[in-house]
């Protein structure tokens, strides 16, 4: 092996493995925080659903339960075909920034059910 | 009429769109039979419309005789039976689809392959 | 290919990857699923004790089966009974017991008396647990992997249809003659592309029936305190708190009439399939009637509960718009509904599944075998061990627990619940010697394992019919559909795998007799 060819394998190597970690990112984001944001995101919308739209409980928890799926197969396409992990990250954190707020929030006003 | 024949009719009506539709590809035609008509365009779309009208009659029979419930999910997996069964037979025994090629060509539609 | 770079090849990326780390757990689910469609049935052949003629169309509980469950179970918080139907022409009477954990008995129902202790779980209590939960029970780890591999499937199935470039040219292509490679893909795409509504719909469904188990921050958000309210209004599951006062049964076959009678009403068909008795002998019991599903694809909730002291009607329940939607789907996966034609469509479907995860599998490792061999990677080696277990290894594993449990005598040392739980030790040490099989010998694990299935599916119909006197003449015969059933899906079972290993082993033949022997190619054989 010539001196060309293994400075080329080192630099693959090292491209490699960063390539690597920001995969393990991309693997993170998509399977935890797709699902968190999935997670925070229902909630919000369940109380939502009770609040505003005035549905019953049960209802509201089945259905915005059944749709979820839909939404978190959405947000794993999502997150293996956007270019940038980070932008993957900061998109699935302002989600789940504004199911969590929101369930917080709204939390307070279901008491009386 | 007794609800598996409704089921074995709607099977053969969705076999035989399939037929209808895979017989619309060159690929297939040229399995079936190398030398047979090839369809102009408006013979193309015929075989379409055909398969189309086979497909919903298949769905209105299985709708009338079992139901909504049952009926809409019959016709999804009998359509999947049918389009596997007819791959099966263009894959495993092309020849028996010949007569169906021959119809649709003596029904007009076709370009002479003297041309 | 990598994600992030264009969308196509991003999902084609993602496809091949949920694919290879997915694929023999999917298959095992799928496998165990399409078993489950008949476990009613396999239950008769693994209960010879069960296999009674049609049940009579009435049936009196309270003769029946309140004495029994008085013997049996006089402290049990709850007992479950379950009614006979075609299916099941035996009554079903459920109680947890201290020291044998869940138990169930059958009673016969033309004369009243209990049924031998069968002492398996058959495919109602093994197999069909296995698919949605894996018989890991800690801290439902089964049933999130299970949902985990759900989900991937629905990713499985977007990936590979966006990643197939000639969705529509190739619709219907199979080319079974050309070389490998290309009919693997070909019987991938054909089996993923034609029988996608039924691969979405089940896994979909399949989902959907533990959505609140999914998504337990929904629930919580809106019932922080209290489950129980949502079992109620969801499901109409009543509850209250025993009274420490006892009392004795009120009539359970009037609490049936009753119901019946409610429903019938309501312009709703159908009678009881479940009676479910709390705290039976406590002042504040109550029983549960459950109205059946056979006549329509939605497993209905429609629920009475009866005071069990006087039989008054405490709780009326019947299923919310969006709740009866849950319900249909549900039902869609669990097939339940009288209906034959369907039953055997959707066990087609099922098999289609395993075809189709199989291939893929199958096609992954042949296009990356000799590359990997080559880097000294063990990616190809190890996925194709798994691959091997979770399919022929996989049947293999319930084979020998279909032996097993002819074999082991039902009077013997070990009995009741003790004895189901050997079978299902057979069941998994088995599936390990096969998994060390394709470890050891990678080469020929598949034509092995395809001749092994073979074998012992024909022992499983010889055996039935020794221990049973049940063969497949006498019980085509007799009309014991279950039965015959059975044993001739274990014969076609045995054609086909024998038929596959034939195929293997003359391919093999052919291509060492046409390339010159290498050591290499030997080794492959």
């Amino acid at each position: 092996m010539g001196a060309a060819t293994q400075k080329q394998n080192v630099k693959t190597a090292a491209v490699r493995r960063t390539g690597r970690g920001t995969l393990m990112l991309r693997v993170v984001a998509a399977i935890g925080g797709g699902y968190a944001c999935t997670a925070a995101l229902a909630s919000a919308s369940a109380q939502l659903l009770v609040l505003a739209g005035g549905m019953a409980r049960s209802e509201a928890v089945i259905l915005v339960a059944m749709l979820g799926f839909f939404l978190y197969l959405a947000l794993l396409l999502w997150s293996f075909t956007e270019a940038s992990v980070w932008r993957v990250w900061a998109w699935l954190s302002v989600g789940i920034v504004i199911g969590v707020g929101l369930s917080y929030g709204l939390a307070l006003s279901l008491v009386e059910y | 009429m007794p609800d598996w024949l409704g089921s074995v009719l709607a099977f053969f009506l969705c076999y035989l769109a399939f037929a209808l539709l895979a017989l619309c590809q060159q690929a297939h035609r040229k399995g079936v039979d190398p030398s047979a008509c090839i369809p102009t365009a408006g013979g193309q779309r015929m075989r379409a419309l055909c398969a189309t009208l086979c497909l919903f009659t298949a769905l209105a029979l299985l709708l009338a005789g079992q139901g909504g419930g049952f009926g809409t999910v019959l016709w999804v997996l009998l359509a999947s039976a049918a389009a596997l069964s007819l791959a099966l037979t263009l894959a495993w025994k092309p020849a028996w689809l010949r007569p169906l090629l021959q119809a649709c060509c003596l029904l007009g539609g076709q370009v002479s392959h003297r041309t | 290919m990598a994600p992030g770079k264009g969308f196509r090849q991003s999902m084609s990326w993602l496809h091949t990857w949920a694919g290879v780390l997915l694929g023999s757990l999917l298959l095992a689910i799928f496998w165990t699923g399409s078993l489950s469609v008949f476990d009613r049935e396999i239950d008769r052949w693994m209960q010879p004790g069960t296999r009674l003629a049609e049940p009579p169309p009435q049936v009196s509980l309270d003769r029946l089966v309140l004495p029994h469950a008085k013997n049996l179970a006089p402290d049990a918080p709850v007992w479950t009974i379950n009614l006979p139907t075609p299916r099941v022409p035996v009554l079903q009477l459920d109680y947890e017991d201290p020291q044998h954990g869940r138990v169930r008995r059958y009673i016969n129902p033309h004369t009243g008396e209990l049924i031998v202790d069968q002492g398996s779980w058959g495919g109602t209590r093994f197999i069909f647990p296995f698919h949605f939960s894996l018989h890991l029970n800690w801290r439902s780890v089964g049933y999130w992997l299970v949902g985990a591999a759900a989900m991937g499937m629905l990713v499985l199935l977007v990936s590979g249809v966006v990643a197939h470039r000639k969705l529509i040219a190739e619709f219907f292509t199979f080319r079974p003659r050309k070389r490998r490679q290309r009919s693997l893909l070909d019987l991938h795409n054909l089996t993923g592309v034609v029988v996608l509504p039924f691969h979405f719909m089940i896994s979909l469904s399949g989902l959907v029936i533990f959505c609140l188990i999914y998504f337990p921050s929904v629930a919580q958000a809106l019932y922080p305190s209290d489950q129980a309210q949502l079992k109620l209004e969801g499901l109409g599951t009543y509850s209250r708190p025993p009274s420490g006062l006892s009392t004795d049964i009120a009539s359970l076959d009037t609490m049936l009439a009753t119901a019946q009678a409610i429903w019938t009403s309501q312009g709703k068909p159908g009678g009881a399939y479940l009676v479910r008795v709390r705290n039976p002998f406590d002042r504040n019991g109550h029983v549960e009637i459950r109205r059946a599903h056979t006549q329509a694809v939605t497993m209905n909730a429609d629920r009475l509960t009866f005071d069990v002291t006087t039989g008054a009607l405490l709780h009326q329940h019947s299923a919310a718009p969006i709740a009866g939607v849950q319900r249909f789907l549900t039902g869609l996966h669990f097939i339940q509904f009288d209906h034959w034609t369907l039953r055997w469509l959707y066990f087609a479907g099922g098999l289609a599944g395993c075809v189709l995860i199989g291939s893929g599998l199958l096609f992954w490792t042949g296009s990356r075998r000799a590359r990997h061999e080559r880097q000294r990677r063990i990616g190809a080696r190890l996925v194709e061990a798994l691959s091997v277990t979770a399919g022929p290894g996989l049947i293999i594993a319930t084979l020998t627990f279909f032996v097993a449990n002819r074999l082991l005598p039902l009077d013997g040392p070990v009995t009741g619940n003790q004895r189901a739980v050997l079978e299902g030790w057979v069941f998994f040490l088995s599936w390990l010697t096969t998994m060390a099989h394709a470890a050891w010998y990678p080469a020929q694990a598949w034509r092995r394992q395809l001749q092994a299935v073979g074998g012992l599916a024909i022992a499983c119909v010889l055996l039935n019919g020794l221990t049973t006197g049940d063969h497949l003449l006498h019980s085509l015969w007799h009309g014991k559909a279950a039965i015959a059933g059975m044993d001739l899906m274990l014969l076609a079972l045995a054609g086909s795998c024998l038929l596959a290993a034939r195929r293997i082993s003359l391919t093999c033949q052919a291509r060492q007799s046409n390339s010159p022997p290498e050591p290499e190619a030997q080794r492959h054989a």
